[in-house]
């Protein structure tokens, strides 16, 4: 329960919705350079899934 | 004292993550830059570019890019010298169309007949967009001309104003290009274990039934809303500039699968649509050809909409015959019809 409690944390700070990961978790964690590369990361990976809404696909680009 | 030091250490901090996501995003922009010198769009203007001698240029959307073999024209011209160019650019709409036309009207050698396929409504539908339309092959209205996207394209002021800040940023104009192959790993791992569904170059062929109307009822109302409707401004612009660089343009009803010629080429209503389209043509001093039904077997098409290629083949050796039987400026719409 605590490990899962523990994930649930981490999951709220590396996604944005908590400040502080939780305790016990690597230092490097808060460090601004990891914070940057973590961020700048994750903005490509919404751009790399953002596809079209319409139900009709051509992929042909 | 402390306090203030933590917020200035806290803001140095925020400021050093925020530069690194910035050159993440820079660098991204740059890799996406260099990835998208290969799109569609790209690699058709550049060949458009190259190409020397243009006398046969064929404009639309996928039907033509499939439906259009250059070779087979080439041939089928013969004695008659021609250089056929597909100019054709699947998904793209009236707006692109001008806009290519305009690049290959640019070559010293001048287009001696432009060759203008359509798809049921494209004529007249009017060139209304929002920026999410902007995706895949039509993004090329980002950086071919944009200008002449925000002039041709209906767009609210919003939309206007993103699309002149958006096509500055690469990874947002070419977003399709990435998209699309995550996409073909998506669908790959999603039809495992699944009967296999017929694909072509384009995308699923069943997805193209899509693109047709909802039933012959539907298709009916559409043309009777079209019967009222001039041609639409990126067309008569596009006569207008072969024209003026004295070309001839052909418009062409493009050959369509039997399913879509029983279920809605069939009904009276596209009768008299295409009445007044032959009639629209005729007035800007244009040539209509129907060639709606002459590809005839199924096999020839992969799906509701595109020929095979022998299919465009047999399409392309046909228009070139019409095409040569035509003299300069004394083809009536009726004798092509």
């Amino acid at each position: 329960m605590r490990t899962l409690m523990w994930l649930k944390q981490m999951l709220d700070y590396l996604g944005g919705a908590a400040d502080e990961p939780p305790v016990d978790s690597p230092k490097f964690l808060t460090a601004p350079i990891f914070l940057g590369l973590w961020w700048g990361a994750l903005i490509i990976m919404v751009v790399l899934f953002s596809g079209q809404t319409s139900k009709f696909i051509y992929i042909d680009f | 004292m402390i306090s203030s030091n933590a917020a200035s250490s806290s803001g140095k901090k925020f400021l050093v993550s925020l530069g690194l996501a910035a050159g993440i995003l820079i660098a991204f922009n740059l890799l996406v830059q260099h990835f998208a010198r290969n799109s569609v769009p790209r690699v058709l203007v550049r060949q458009l570019d190259a190409t020397r001698g243009i006398t046969h240029l064929a404009l639309g959307n996928s039907l033509i890019a499939a439906g259009f073999d250059p070779s087979a024209f080439d041939a089928s011209m013969a004695p008659r010298p021609a250089v056929a160019f597909n100019a054709g650019l699947g998904a793209s709409g009236t707006v692109e169309h001008l806009m290519i036309l305009q690049r290959a009207l640019q070559d010293a050698d001048p287009v001696k007949v432009v060759i203008y396929g359509f798809f049921d409504f494209q004529l007249t539908d009017p060139p209304t967009a929002t920026l999410t339309d902007f995706f895949g092959n039509r993004a090329v209205a980002f950086y071919l001309d944009p200008a002449m996207a925000l002039r041709s394209y209906q767009m609210s002021p919003t939309d206007r104003i993103e699309f002149e800040l958006l096509r500055h940023v690469p990874m947002m104009v070419e977003r399709a290009g990435i998209w699309g192959n995550v996409e073909k790993i998506r669908r790959a791992m999603g039809a495992v274990g699944l009967p296999h569904a017929d694909t072509n170059r384009f995308g699923r062929a069943a997805d193209f039934a899509l693109l047709e109307a909802r039933s012959p009822n539907d298709f009916a109302s559409q043309c009777a809303v079209g019967q009222t409707a001039a041609l639409s401004e990126p067309v008569l612009q596009m006569i207008a500039d072969a024209h003026a660089h004295g070309a001839q343009v052909v418009i062409v009803e493009m050959p369509m699968h039997p399913y879509h010629q029983s279920h809605f080429y069939a009904l009276p209503a596209w009768d008299n649509y295409r009445d007044h389209l032959n009639k629209l043509v005729e007035a800007q001093h244009g040539t209509y050809l129907n060639a709606s039904d002459w590809i005839e077997r199924p096999g020839e098409f992969v799906d509701h909409l595109h020929l095979t290629p022998s299919g465009a083949q047999d399409f392309s050796r046909r228009l070139a015959t019409r095409i040569r039987e035509m003299a300069p400026g004394s083809v009536t719409t009726s004798s092509l019809r």
